[in-house]
């Protein structure tokens, strides 16, 4: 008797027990071990990630929407996300004859990849200078380098502009080719920042042994220091074509002055068509007809992008991650 | 032939020399000569023509000129000003939330920085120009509605004016945060778990170790961040800011090198007031993020 109620007493006790376990697993589950593991927070980060990520792929989705509409959907703001008919063949067409994109994407990509190769190389070299060497003034100098940062650089181009016209180079790829065999191109400061933050990373031991060894400075440099920043080269290249390809402002002045436009890379084509549906409707509500045709231009000026990014975004996303560190 | 002895500290000055001597004279030459040249081209009356500049000295003629006689000059810099004083804030926090979202246990947490990061890609002058033009830069929630009737009527319009704008283009803001969410991210990886755990232990909210841990160690960042976001939205070319008028560099752009201007002085002129904007800009917030407090200072590792 006395047995069978204590059998009782355990089986429920057991019950309890349970209940009690997953009581507090439910608990756990909703509201987490420690702040920010429960399910509510986890919904909540998830959901917040999801809505911040969608506001930043708003405009490509819009871009490529836009881009496949007719000139009826455009005028019809009920319509938003599905076009009622597709015009994707007709607004692509118009926009590669109109911008002379094969002339363009040429354009684009000498003019990016010619100056990214020298940047690499210069502030490679660069980057080593400051990294490796004492040398009298070099703290001023490195100063004097993270200044130049904050400086316009179109107050610093009127007087070279003038220079320029004076060896008559405005139109000519060298106004690309010199500033950036000096390390003066565009975003050189952050180039030089990232070889020198990778080149701190190596212990400077691996090099006094090669010296010991005999080697001289320029070995030293081409066997061992240069091989273990490769990701820092290729990161920096590929930055530098993003950026170049981007810039219309330094285009704009130096390759696209009246008459001498041989160097017409895609966002000046697709400023200039911008401009000529600009005076085309002199601005009025007429322009609404064009944004299809504008986006599909817009598009086909980031579809290479696109595609460098989303094959090699392992450099881009690393790199800034530990410049970061280095700009501290 | 007698050698000559060079000791080891020279020869490695030299050395470093060599190695930064292509950057070295592109700085002195294609840099700072320039810069000093458009300072002393701010004093005066300068005029292109043919390839050669002729200048007149005419002392601080150019910088009264901008404030006092120019209608243009004074608004753009209104507008620059009530954008940007907005604008870097809004950025710095939302970066910093994003980061601090990502930091945490997450799925597909690369995935997520390539979608945040991926603005930095493809922003360019003419791509924004389209979107801004066409409305994409807003989310249509925000732009049109209640909220905007609301906050038009019942706050000053000191307070509206910027809000509005920024709400216009909320989005291109969100994309101009990529870099810093990264940087962020970076330094907050590197905080010690222990810490957290630590002052948990000890009953503080994840509220007050925000403030009292978070905060304070990524403080050097933040600073990182300010500059590097103030540089980037003031050299941005965009050739109209939110309100249709042109912004800093466009006008300067179109002083320097356009017809029936004022010219090359001019401009100069009013690059050097840019400039001199973004320092005080600049030292303002390093003041703010930069001061060491003189309480005990525990550093992180």
């Amino acid at each position: 008797m006395i047995k069978s109620i204590d059998k009782v007493k355990k089986f429920y006790g057991d019950h309890v027990k349970n209940i009690d376990k997953y009581r507090s697993k439910a608990k756990r589950f909703v509201f987490g071990m420690e702040a920010g593991t429960g399910f509510i927070s986890k919904f909540l980060i998830y959901f917040m990630l999801c809505v911040l990520g969608f506001v930043f792929l708003y405009p490509v989705l819009y871009m490529f929407i836009t881009s496949i509409k007719g000139a009826e959907d455009l005028l019809d703001k009920s319509v938003k996300w599905i076009p009622s008919e597709i015009f994707l063949a007709y607004n692509y067409g118009t926009v590669i004859s109109e911008i002379n994109f094969g002339k363009a994407l040429y354009n684009s990509v000498v003019v990016s990849v010619v100056p990214s190769i020298i940047n690499t190389v210069i502030c490679c070299l660069t980057g080593y200078g400051f990294s490796r060497f004492k040398f009298p003034g070099k703290n001023i100098l490195f100063a004097l380098l993270l200044i130049t940062f904050i400086i316009p650089k179109d107050l610093i181009s009127i007087p070279t502009f003038s220079w320029y016209s004076q060896m008559k180079l405005i139109g000519s790829l060298w106004t690309y080719i010199i500033p950036s065999t000096f390390g003066q191109g565009l975003y050189n400061v952050i180039f030089i920042l990232i070889f020198w933050s990778n080149f701190n990373l190596i212990p400077k031991q691996l090099e006094e042994s090669a010296k010991i060894d005999g080697g001289n400075q320029l070995t030293i440099f081409f066997r061992i220091a240069l091989p273990l920043v490769g990701s820092a080269l290729i990161t920096v290249f590929i930055f530098s074509v993003v950026w170049y390809w981007n810039d219309s402002s330094t285009a704009a002045l130096y390759l696209n002055q009246a008459g001498r436009d041989n160097w017409a890379t895609l966002p000046i084509m697709l400023t200039r068509y911008q401009n000529k549906i600009f005076s085309l409707t002199q601005g009025g509500p007429a322009m609404m007809l064009y944004n299809g045709i504008k986006m599909a231009g817009s598009l086909l000026n980031i579809v290479p992008l696109l595609l460098l990014y989303f094959s090699l975004q392992r450099y881009f996303i690393e790199s800034v991650e530990r410049s970061g560190i280095a700009g501290e | 032939m007698k050698k000559v002895k060079i000791s080891m500290r020279t020869r490695e000055a030299l050395t470093g020399y060599g190695f930064i001597g292509f950057w070295l004279i592109g700085f002195l030459v294609l840099t700072l000569y320039p810069l000093i040249q458009s300072f002393w081209l701010s004093f005066n009356e300068a005029t292109f023509f043919e390839g050669k500049i002729k200048t007149s000295f005419i002392l601080f003629q150019n910088f009264k000129y901008a404030f006092l006689n120019d209608t243009m000059f004074p608004m753009i810099l209104k507008d620059y000003l009530s954008d940007i004083i907005i604008n870097v804030p809004f950025v710095i926090i939302v970066a910093l939330f994003i980061a601090m979202l990502l930091n945490r246990k997450i799925r597909f947490r690369g995935m997520w920085r390539v979608i945040f990061f991926l603005p930095v890609i493809i922003t360019s002058g003419p791509i924004i120009t389209e979107l801004m033009d066409q409305g994409a830069t807003s989310i249509p929630m925000l732009s049109d509605g209640t909220l905007t009737g609301f906050i038009e009527n019942y706050l000053p319009s000191f307070i509206a004016t910027p809000i509005l704008v920024l709400f216009k283009k909320i989005i291109l803001m969100l994309w101009f945060s990529g870099v810093p969410i990264l940087i962020f991210l970076a330094s907050l990886q590197r905080i010690d778990k222990s810490v957290y755990e630590a002052s948990s232990i000890d009953g503080a909210s994840s509220w007050q170790n925000f403030w009292k841990i978070t905060l304070p160690s990524v403080k050097g960042f933040m600073f990182v961040n300010v500059v590097y976001t103030i540089v980037t939205l003031s050299f941005f070319d965009l050739p109209r800011q939110t309100s249709g008028r042109p912004t800093i560099l466009t006008f300067m752009k179109t002083q320097a090198y356009g017809v029936n201007t004022r010219g090359f002085g001019y401009a100069c002129a009013i690059g050097i007031i840019f400039l001199l904007l973004i320092v005080l800009q600049i030292g303002f917030y390093a003041l703010i993020l930069l001061r060491e407090k003189k309480t005990k200072k525990v550093v992180w590792k």
